[in-house]
């Protein structure tokens, strides 16, 4: 947990979030009774197999579920003054949540990105078409956030299918960020990557974090990938949050089998760093 | 959302319910028990102490291949019967709900309906009620055999065009669309002046026609599925490209081709009504809902009664095998829209 | 910390497969021409396995394919047991198609969707017309065994399975020919990092069981630590670092090889 308490605030609260999906079959269980904190600055890394609850996690926190599923418990948002539940919104105070205050990285940006619109357009409409900003205004803005994902400024002018999966990761990167959101989640966001992009991807995010001072809920199936960047780990299984506690307390003492597992899978699959070689 | 989880999901897929085959199984029963609700001879009867299944004759011989091998019970009309029964004690007979053959000529000519007549006559005295439920044999006799044939040859071009590309798939794709932009009229006359008028030609005039749309769409799935890596699987073991075709892309080209056919099956009732109207459909004596039409459009002023049975007939069989499309597709594809 | 399985390769035994400056360039829509595999030479012993690693769009899956002859060569040759592959026609070319085989990165793409796990894994055997029913049922089974899957499994789509038991049924298909070499194209990419190291461990002991000869192809070096005698590192269709597994790992010569030995994690 945070060393100096009175900085991290807490921007999310889940408790007892349950989620099942109802069907002709009776209904399905995905999240059985989930609780975590996220803060403000902090990242959590949310860990398992797939199939393990995790991306449900993440749509019901952007409330972005399909319509038949049954979901109880609450998801708190924190503002500085005041909270509320967010599963009590109704659709329309979702808007100022949606892509403003959470954001979402998703695992193929080349899925989520419009095929045949430019890059800039798309950016556009992230940073608010409405937002009341002229021509030039926008397209500084863009050109700047561009630059904050080490992107050129060209890049505005292209379509999806001109850059590599890492650029277009990198464009969906600044889309997420344009808005200075509380909160972003990464839903596998260098899973369809190269190792060599991979690392690129999470150093960013990482130095994006420290800039803008989001909390990052990182979504990851690959336990060496949340050990380069959380702060806490939650390890999940069938819709339960099984361990959940700081990085080197998770890593070095796992206490439940399968963080276990997970933690001598990810070393048997690395390397000893290059200057102890 | 990554694959796993959308693996635990139970299928969303909207299932579409059986009773959407309920009407096309209906007008299937009518279609080919036509004789057992409207003959002008009994079901079963006995006459002179011997059974006799007239009608159940009448309609075997609609069924291909057993039809081939019955041969028509003792002729035995209505009012033979009545005459007869007088004389014979034991004798007995179901009838059909309409007492009237349908292709025969009486005096009665127009007569609007009444309770002999449930839809009245035509204009050479034919019970309209009869002759529509005999339409309904033709229609989808037409309809079936039209589509079994255009999709065997839309299969075979679309496959062939699709699993080898290049220079095949260009001379079969201009013959696609030749095939589209050639006058229909024209083939019409070509294949009648060939094949002589009659089902069989109403048959191939549709097929003719109508192939092209399983030909596109079997050759798209056959070049979607060309790059594959189940394919390319496939001829990394040395499978011949037959092998390939056949057991490893026809499968997956066939559900879609299918449901295609079913829905084509409607296309090709509205065809044939269309054909039969313009008298190049089915020739005279036999029922057919076109021809029906065209007879009452002649007699519209005299006698309006009689357009309204064969509209109804093609509208309800038409809407039966787009019902049963809808099914078909839900099953195949669950999450088509 | 994961070393290479030592195994010298006897120098006199003629290698199993050879490239002989391979090239392989495909046509761009709208003219010209891309190479993606540009003069390529390596030998692979029998018994060995030589992992190619490199970036995605190096050029290292038109390697592969290519070596199986499944797509055309544009320049130089490659031979398997003595014999170029380019020439052997018909009943040859079945012979070579029978002791080559190929396993994919994603099963859920190289298996066939409307066939069971059965009908998949005895494809081959039919193909090749070695086994018929009960012989066949039983020697799926075996296969199915073999790659450590439930031999219940063999009445099931490939949908109804878990990433990790897809690509299961994908080596078991590769195996059921039981042979002597197979290109390994990215095996392990597809699935979490505890069936990674399942199925790494599973190829490495098929591998050793039988002495086959294998071509690793990976992005991730520290996958081909686990499972190669000798590393290629591709760089834009060229082979830019070639040697002993422990040599590249401990001291990368090419920046390539650098950078990605240091986007491999430390834990």
């Amino acid at each position: 947990m945070g060393a100096d308490e009175q900085d991290t605030q807490t921007v999310v609260r889940i408790r007892d979030l349950r989620v099942a999906y109802t069907g002709e079959s009776g209904s399905t269980p995905v999240l059985n009774g989930v609780n975590l904190d996220l803060r403000a600055g902090m990242t959590t890394a949310l860990v398992g197999a797939s199939g393990s609850g995790k991306s449900t996690l993440a749509l019901s926190l952007m409330r972005l579920l399909p319509r038949d599923v049954e979901v109880s418990g609450t998801i708190e948002r924190i503002w500085l003054t005041h909270q509320a539940n967010l599963l009590a919104f109704p659709e329309w105070r979702l808007r100022g949540i949606r892509g403003e205050e959470i954001t979402m990285v998703f695992q193929s940006p080349g899925a989520a990105l419009d095929p045949v619109m430019r890059i800039g357009s798309q950016m556009r409409e992230a940073v608010g078409a409405c937002s009341g900003y002229s021509r030039r205004q926008m397209r500084e803005i863009i050109a700047a956030l561009l630059a904050d994902v080490e992107l050129d400024a060209s890049v505005a002018r292209a379509y999806a299918h001109e850059l590599s999966g890492g650029m277009q990761q990198r464009v969906m990167i600044a889309m997420a960020i344009a808005n200075n959101p509380d909160l972003l989640i990464a839903d596998e966001p260098t899973s369809a990557l190269d190792v060599t992009v991979q690392s690129r991807i999470i150093a960013l995010l990482k130095r994006l974090q420290r800039e803008y001072g989001f909390s990052m809920l990182l979504i990851t199936h690959d336990i060496a990938v949340a050990a380069q960047v959380a702060d806490e780990i939650a390890v999940m299984s069938q819709g339960r949050i099984v361990e959940c506690g700081a990085r080197a307390e998770v890593l070095e003492h796992p206490q439940h089998a399968l963080t276990r597992s997970l933690v001598s899978a990810a070393r048997a699959l690395s390397l000893e760093p290059m200057d102890k070689v | 959302m990554n694959a796993g989880d959308v693996d635990m999901l139970p299928p969303r897929g909207r299932k579409r319910s059986a009773l959407l085959l309920l009407p096309v199984l209906l007008l299937a029963l009518v279609a080919l028990g036509a004789p057992l609700l409207a003959w002008d001879q009994p079901i079963v009867c006995r006459h002179d102490g011997r059974l006799y299944f007239p009608a159940l004759v009448v309609a075997g011989q609609n069924v291909p291949v057993i039809g081939g091998f019955l041969r028509r019970d003792v002729p035995f009309r209505y009012p033979d019967f009545v005459a007869r029964s007088d004389l014979d004690a034991t004798a007995f007979a179901l009838w059909p709900l309409i007492r009237f053959n349908p292709d025969e000529y009486t005096d009665e000519a127009l007569s609007p309906p009444s309770r002999a007549h449930w839809l009245g006559t035509d204009d050479r005295g034919r019970d309209v009620a009869a002759r529509m439920l005999h339409g309904s044999t033709v229609s989808l006799r037409v309809g079936i055999f039209a589509m079994l044939l255009a999709g065997a040859l839309g299969i075979a071009v679309g496959a062939v065009a699709g699993y080898f590309g290049g220079w095949n798939d260009g001379v079969l794709s201009r013959v696609i669309e030749a095939t589209i932009c050639f006058p229909a009229l024209f083939l019409i006359l070509a294949v009648l002046a060939w094949v002589g008028r009659g089902v069989g030609a109403v048959v191939v005039v549709i097929a003719l026609t109508q192939w092209t749309l399983v030909a596109r769409l079997v050759r798209a799935e056959f070049l979607r599925m060309r790059g594959a890596d189940f394919v390319t699987a496939a001829r990394s073991y040395g499978a011949s490209p037959l092998w390939i075709a056949l057991r490893h892309m026809l499968p997956g080209a066939l559900a879609p081709a299918t449901v295609t056919l079913v829905f084509g099956v409607a296309d090709a009732i509205l065809i044939e009504a269309g054909l039969s109207w313009l008298d190049f459909g089915v020739p005279a004596p036999a029922a057919s809902w076109g021809g029906m039409l065209r007879s009452a459009y002649e007699q519209m002023r005299s006698a309006p009664h009689l357009v309204w049975p064969p509209c109804v007939a093609i509208f309800v069989s038409v809407l039966a095998c787009h019902l049963a499309g809808v099914w078909l597709r839900g099953r195949i594809d669950p999450l088509a829209k | 910390m994961t070393t290479a399985p030592a195994k010298m390769t006897n120098n006199a035994d003629a290698p199993l497969l050879a490239a002989r400056d391979l090239r392989v360039t495909y046509s761009r829509r709208g003219g010209g021409t891309c190479v993606a595999v540009d003069g390529v030479t390596f030998e692979i012993a029998r018994g060995e396995t030589l992992g190619l690693v490199g970036e995605s769009g190096c050029g290292k899956t038109s390697l592969g394919r290519a070596l199986l002859g499944l797509i055309p060569v544009a320049g130089g040759n490659v031979t398997f047991d003595g014999q170029p592959i380019e020439q052997l026609r018909s009943t040859v070319l079945r012979k070579f198609r029978r002791r080559a085989q190929l396993i994919f990165q994603d099963a859920a793409a190289s298996l066939n969707p409307r066939m069971r796990v059965g009908a998949i894994v005895a494809d081959p055997l039919r193909v090749h017309g070695m086994a018929r029913g009960k012989a066949a049922r039983e020697r799926v089974e075996a296969t199915l065994a073999q790659v450590g899957l439930d031999v219940a499994l063999i009445n099931r789509y490939p949908h109804e399975l878990s990433g990790g038991e897809r690509q299961r049924v994908d080596i078991a298909r590769a195996l059921v020919l039981d042979p002597e070499f197979l290109v390994c194209d990215e095996p392990v990419s597809a699935v979490d990092a505890c069936t990674r190291v399942a199925l790494l461990d599973l190829l490495r002991s098929l591998q050793r069981a039988h002495q086959r000869s294998y071509l690793f192809i990976t992005h991730d070096l520290a996958a081909a630590s686990r499972m190669c005698d000798r590393v290629a590192v591709m760089q834009a269709g060229r082979i830019v670092e070639l040697g002993a597994t422990d040599r590249v790992l401990s001291n990368p010569q090419h920046p390539c090889t650098r950078q990605l030995r240091s986007a491999v994690p430390t834990f």
